[in-house]
């Protein structure tokens, strides 16, 4: 084990890198995450984003940032990272900039970005061995839009192109895309899933991130109370409760090999995690749909039966 | 707010409104969004406010306030505010009865698939609302400017831009999105740190010993301080006495 400088909630950094004031919605999952990883990271940051909701967390004449910021089309946060990257070398290569003033490159964007839109230029970035972060927030849909289903939307989840009709009483049918195993597939230095019920665990996932080079990716669970049809209060819970049911394994992979920082002694059934969002309720009324609800906890099982293995 | 008989199939900003509800007081003020911007002699200007405003109008402008939040806490138990704006509209403008009203309330809820008692809910607050408004009717259409080129018009002095200004949506009152408040009670308070931590705005901010204080200018009422608190010390209350 290496030495850690972050043992309890005492020990989580004073210093703010994000003010209030943002545009996002009360109880904001994916806000919360970056407040605590822009903290572990420090100062020094450009967050390269892609079109989502955090887009308008810095709408121009306004930031909560004390970092830069630089916005890009949906499908290319991590091609703009890499310019800024290389800008940020040749500047210092030439000696125009100061090795002190050096930026960490962040790319921030939602699951739709992610998942789906900008895989490719994730891919291509991760093979460059680019010189990065990438911090996906999941909210299980395009929150900024509406909440459409994207490819990490849950299965069994309602969505606004997923609605439970006669046809397809569970809502979505498909699985949601293994983005953690997907990224970790390029064998980058570290990939991790974090989860702002467990700051302690993603300030340390941080901390390890940071002392290597090249791409580092960081999958974080985000509730989302609009989308989600969740109450504001009850963000962090409920992503606490994503954890303890087993339904979001916290987990890292340092050069490709698995480690499970967080292993559930005894797992809550994930009922209790589905039962209190508005986007699974057609799985409870008017009629409980206990195929569906049986079938997630069986793949949720699966998933934990070869972790324990 | 455009009314017509027959299906309104044009889409856009309205520049010359006759009647501006605005559903939150800070919005008054942000440059951004400019709510009284083309309002003119004659205009009605409705803010839910549960305090009285003290606005004062260079135009001959007619306000008027109720506390519509309230409204809606007491008959829905839940801040949304669209069927109860909506009846305020309606009775504004004089020339929608009580009964079209209801029956669009109906109407529209039920296609969103909501529950029968949630409807009958919605209904009862915006009955509520709609007498709770005298009707000001519609300005005759001679007020109405012509049409013109509309003019884009610099921030002004209250958002200034600046590419490098960081930090400044503080100067953003997000306060006025909060509908109940959290309070800290220090005798119960034991310095943990938890509601620092996990206040998704960083508006939870802790002393030398490490007690909190909450920033109630920028506090959006996410309440997941009073949730996360393991010694229940966060009290939550419908409006701050200073506020």
């Amino acid at each position: 084990m290496s030495i850690t400088k972050y043992r309890t909630l005492k020990d989580v950094p004073r210093e703010e890198f994000l003010v209030p004031g943002a545009f996002l919605c009360a109880g904001c999952g994916a806000l919360l995450v970056m407040r605590l990883f822009h903290k572990a990271l420090g100062g020094n940051v450009v967050w390269v984003n892609a079109a989502g909701c955090i887009t308008l967390m810095a709408t121009f004449p306004y930031t909560p940032l004390k970092s830069s910021w630089f916005y890009t089309a949906m499908a290319s946060a991590p091609a703009g990272a890499q310019g800024i990257r290389d800008a940020l070398d040749v500047l210092i290569g030439k000696g125009k900039l100061d090795p002190s003033e050096n930026l960490k490159v962040v790319v921030v964007t939602g699951d739709g970005a992610a998942s789906d839109i900008g895989l490719q230029s994730t891919s291509g970035a991760i093979h460059r061995d680019l010189d990065f972060f990438y911090l996906c927030v999941d909210n299980e849909a395009y929150g900024n839009t509406g909440f459409q289903a994207s490819s990490l939307s849950p299965m069994g989840s309602g969505t606004a192109t997923t609605k439970p009709t006669h046809l397809y009483p569970a809502g979505n049918v498909l699985p949601k895309k293994d983005l953690f195993e997907i990224w970790r597939s390029h064998r980058p230095p570290y990939v991790a899933t974090i989860s702002p019920s467990h700051v302690v665990d993603m300030l340390r996932k941080v901390e390890k991130a940071l002392s290597f080079k090249g791409p580092r990716l960081f999958l974080a669970l985000c509730p989302c109370p609009t989308g989600w049809g969740t109450e504001p209060s009850e963000s962090v819970r409920l992503a606490r409760l994503a954890v303890e049911t087993g339904m979001w394994p916290l987990k890292e992979a340092i050069y490709g090999e698995v480690f499970h920082t967080h292993i559930p002694s005894k797992r809550k059934p994930v009922e209790e995690y589905l039962k209190v969002q508005r986007r699974f309720a057609h799985l409870f009324k008017p009629v409980k749909n206990e195929n569906v609800i049986a079938e997630i906890q069986r793949q949720v099982d699966d998933y934990w039966n070869k972790v324990e293995r | 707010m455009r009314l017509s008989d027959s299906p309104i199939l044009e889409r856009g900003y309205i520049f010359n409104p006759s009647h501006v509800l605005v559903t939150e007081p800070s919005l008054l003020f942000d440059p951004t969004v400019k709510p009284l911007e083309g309002m003119t002699e004659g205009s009605v200007l409705f803010v839910n406010s549960s305090k009285d405003m003290l606005l004062v109008p260079s135009r001959k402008v007619c306000l008027l306030h109720r506390d519509i939040t309230g409204l809606a806490l007491k008959y829905i138990g839940r801040d949304i505010l669209s069927a109860a704006m909506g009846a305020v509209a309606c009775k504004l403008s004089g020339l929608i009865s009580l009964q079209s009203m209801v029956d669009s309330i109906e109407e529209e809820l039920a296609e969103l698939g909501l529950e029968p008692d949630v409807i009958e809910k919605n209904v009862q607050l915006a009955k509520e609302c709609y007498s709770s408004v005298e009707s000001v009717g519609l300005r005759g259409l001679s007020h109405r400017p012509s049409h013109k080129v509309v003019e884009v018009q610099y921030l002004g002095e209250n958002g200034i831009p600046d590419l490098l200004s960081m930090g400044n949506t503080v100067l953003r009152k997000t306060g006025s999105w909060r509908v109940l408040t959290p309070i800290v009670s220090k005798d119960l308070c034991t310095a943990c740190g938890i509601c620092y931590t996990y206040c998704p705005e960083g508006c939870i901010s802790v002393d030398e010993q490490g007690y909190p204080s909450i920033n109630y200018d920028n506090c959006k009422g996410c309440m997941v301080c009073t949730i996360e608190c393991p010694r229940k010390a966060i009290k939550i209350e419908r409006e701050a006495p200073w506020s």
